[in-house]
C-alpha cells in the first residue's frame, strides 16, 4: 500500500507534471494520430489532454489520500506504541516503588530487630563484668560461698547469651534458606517437635494435645521450626505451673489452614494485634526470662512461606499464635482448575 | 523516715541487683526500693501523690523494658504536675544518641550508660546518688523525704 501510493506521487512527480507543463500538447498530437489510426478520429488534442490532467489529478489524490492514510495509521501505531511503552514504563515504576517499600520495610525492621539485639547481648555481658567483679570482692573477702554464687549468675548470664546470638543465627539463616514447598501432614511434624523439645518438656513438667490434623503446602523444614519455636515459646513463658497443658489447634478457612500454640499462661499485654506482631518481628516480645527471638523467627518464617501470623490473647486468659499456611487442597484446586 | 529513698525501675533481675549494690554499698542512709516494671513504679508515685506522702528522693529508670517502656514512664513522670519535681536518671545499655536525645526531650535529669565495665558503671551511679544527696541536703529535702509540693 505504502509502495503504491510511492510510486503514485513519484510518477504525478517525475511524469504528468513535466507532460503536463512542458509536452502535453505533443503527447496529445501523437495520442490523436494514434486514436485516428486506430479508427477513433473522434479524439481531439483538447480531449486527451483533459483525459491525462484529469488521469494525473486523480492518480495524484489517491496517492496523497494514500499516504495520509497511511501517515494516520503509522501515527497511531506509535501512538499505541508509545502508550503502551508508559504503561509498561508507569507499572515498572510501581513494581519498583512496591519493591522500595517493602524493602524499606524489612530494612526497617531488620534495624530494629539489630538495635533490640545488640541491647539484649550487651545486657548479659554489663551482668557478666558486675558479677565478676563482684565475685573478686566476695573471693578477697574469703567469702567462698558467695563467690560460688555469684558465678553461677555469671554462667546463667553466659547460657542466656550463647541462646541469643544462636537466636540471630537461625534468623539469618532463615532469611537465606531455599524454600522448598511440598505436602507437610501437621501431625507428621509435632511428634519431631516434641522430639526435640523433649528436656523443655520434662522441665516445665507440661503436655503437648493435638486436636485434629491437617495437610499444608510448605517447607517441611520450616514448618517443623516454626512450631518447634512456638512450642518453645509456650512452654518457657505459658506453662506457670506444672501438669500445664499446651495445645496444638488446627481451623481450616478457604484455602488456608490455621496451626495454633494455645497455652493456659498470663497471656500478652493488651497492646493490639499490630503492636504484638511488631514486637514479635523486632524480637521486642521479653519478659524476666529473656528476650523472645523465637518468635521472632516465626515472623521470618511466615514471611518466607507467604504464611499469616496472628495472635489471640487477654491478659491472664492464655494466649494462641495462629500460623496461618496454604492448605494442600488449595494446591490440588488449583492443578485442577488449570487443566 | 531519715534516708534518702531510691526507686530503681529495671526489669533485669541481674541489672537490679548490681544496681542497687552499687547504691546501697557503705550507705545505710540509702534505701533502694526495685520495681520490674512501669506501672507497678506508677501506682505507687500515684498513690503517694493522692495521699500527700513524701516523694522518693531519686528515680533510677531502665529504657528497654516489656509493655510500658521506659519512655513512657519518663513521658508519665515529667508530665505530671507533682511527679516532675523527681530527679529522674535514665540508666540504659543502650548507647545511640537519638535514646539519649529523645530522653533530654523528656526532662529526664540525666543519662547514664550500663558501661560492661563495671567499675565505671558502679562510679557513675554512685556520682549520681551523691550529687543528688548534695542536692537534697541543700535544699533541706535530706536527710528528710522530698515534700509532694513545695519550693524547687
Amino acid at each position: 500500500m505504502r509502495a503504491f501510493a510511492i510510486c503514485g506521487v513519484l510518477f504525478f512527480g517525475a511524469f504528468a507534471v513535466p507532460v503536463r507543463a512542458a509536452s502535453l500538447p505533443r503527447v496529445a498530437e501523437a495520442m490523436v494520430t494514434v486514436g485516428s489510426g486506430l479508427g477513433e478520429s473522434t479524439w481531439t488534442t483538447q480531449t486527451v489532454i483533459s483525459l491525462l490532467v484529469a488521469t494525473s489529478a486523480m492518480v495524484m489524490l489517491v496517492s496523497l489520500l494514500l499516504l495520509a492514510f497511511h501517515r494516520h495509521r503509522a501515527q497511531r501505531a506509535l501512538m499505541n506504541s508509545m502508550q503502551e511503552t508508559a504503561r509498561s514504563q508507569i507499572a515498572a515504576a510501581e513494581r519498583l516503588r512496591s519493591k522500595n517499600t517493602e524493602l524499606l520495610r524489612k530494612n526497617r525492621e531488620m534495624e530494629d530487630l539489630v538495635y533490640v539485639v545488640s541491647h539484649d547481648l550487651s545486657s548479659p555481658l554489663v551482668s557478666i563484668s558486675g558479677f565478676a567483679r563482684t565475685a573478686r570482692r566476695a573471693n578477697a573477702e574469703g567469702d567462698a560461698e558467695r563467690v560460688q554464687a555469684l558465678l553461677d549468675r555469671v554462667q546463667s548470664n553466659v547460657v542466656s547469651m550463647s541462646g541469643l546470638i544462636d537466636g540471630i543465627l537461625a534468623v539469618s539463616r532463615i532469611s537465606r534458606c531455599d524454600v522448598q514447598c511440598g505436602r507437610v501432614r501437621i501431625s507428621d511434624v509435632i511428634p519431631q517437635v516434641v522430639d526435640a523439645l523433649a528436656s523443655n518438656f520434662e522441665e516445665a513438667a507440661a503436655e503437648l494435645v493435638v486436636t485434629s490434623d491437617a495437610e499444608v503446602l510448605a517447607d517441611p523444614n520450616l514448618v517443623r521450626q516454626a512450631l518447634q519455636n512456638l512450642v518453645e515459646n509456650a512452654l518457657r513463658h505459658g506453662c506457670p505451673e506444672p501438669g500445664s497443658l499446651l495445645r496444638v489447634l488446627i481451623r481450616e478457612e478457604d484455602c488456608k489452614v490455621w496451626v495454633g500454640v494455645a497455652d493456659d499462661g498470663p497471656g500478652f499485654p493488651q497492646l493490639g494485634q499490630e503492636r504484638l506482631l511488631e514486637m514479635f518481628k523486632q524480637g521486642t516480645h521479653k519478659d524476666s526470662k529473656g528476650v523472645g527471638l523465637g518468635l521472632a523467627i516465626v515472623s521470618r518464617i511466615a514471611d518466607r512461606l507467604g504464611a499469616d501470623l496472628k495472635i489471640e490473647s487477654a491478659p491472664g486468659e492464655g494466649a494462641c499464635v495462629w500460623l496461618g499456611l496454604k492448605a494442600a487442597q488449595a494446591k490440588l484446586d488449583d492443578l485442577r482448575s488449570a487443566a | 523516715m531519715n534516708s534518702f529513698e531510691v526507686f530503681l525501675v529495671e526489669d533485669n533481675v541481674d541489672h537490679a541487683h548490681l544496681a542497687t549494690q552499687c547504691m546501697e554499698l557503705g550507705r545505710p542512709d540509702v534505701e533502694v526500693h526495685h520495681f520490674q516494671d512501669g506501672p507497678s513504679v506508677l501506682a505507687v508515685l500515684r498513690h503517694r501523690e493522692k495521699l500527700g506522702v513524701a516523694m522518693p528522693n531519686l528515680l533510677l529508670l531502665d529504657l528497654n523494658m516489656p509493655g510500658m517502656d521506659g519512655f513512657q514512664v519518663l513521658e508519665h513522670v515529667k508530665g505530671s504536675k507533682d511527679l516532675r519535681r523527681i530527679p529522674t536518671v535514665v540508666v540504659s545499655t543502650s548507647k545511640m544518641v537519638e535514646d539519649m536525645s529523645r530522653a533530654q526531650g523528656l526532662h529526664a535529669n540525666s543519662y547514664t550508660i550500663k558501661s560492661m565495665d563495671f567499675d565505671i558503671w558502679e562510679r557513675s551511679l554512685k556520682a549520681i546518688r551523691d550529687y543528688w544527696c548534695d542536692i537534697d541536703k541543700a535544699r533541706g529535702f535530706y536527710p528528710s523525704h522530698a515534700p509532694v509540693t513545695g519550693a524547687v
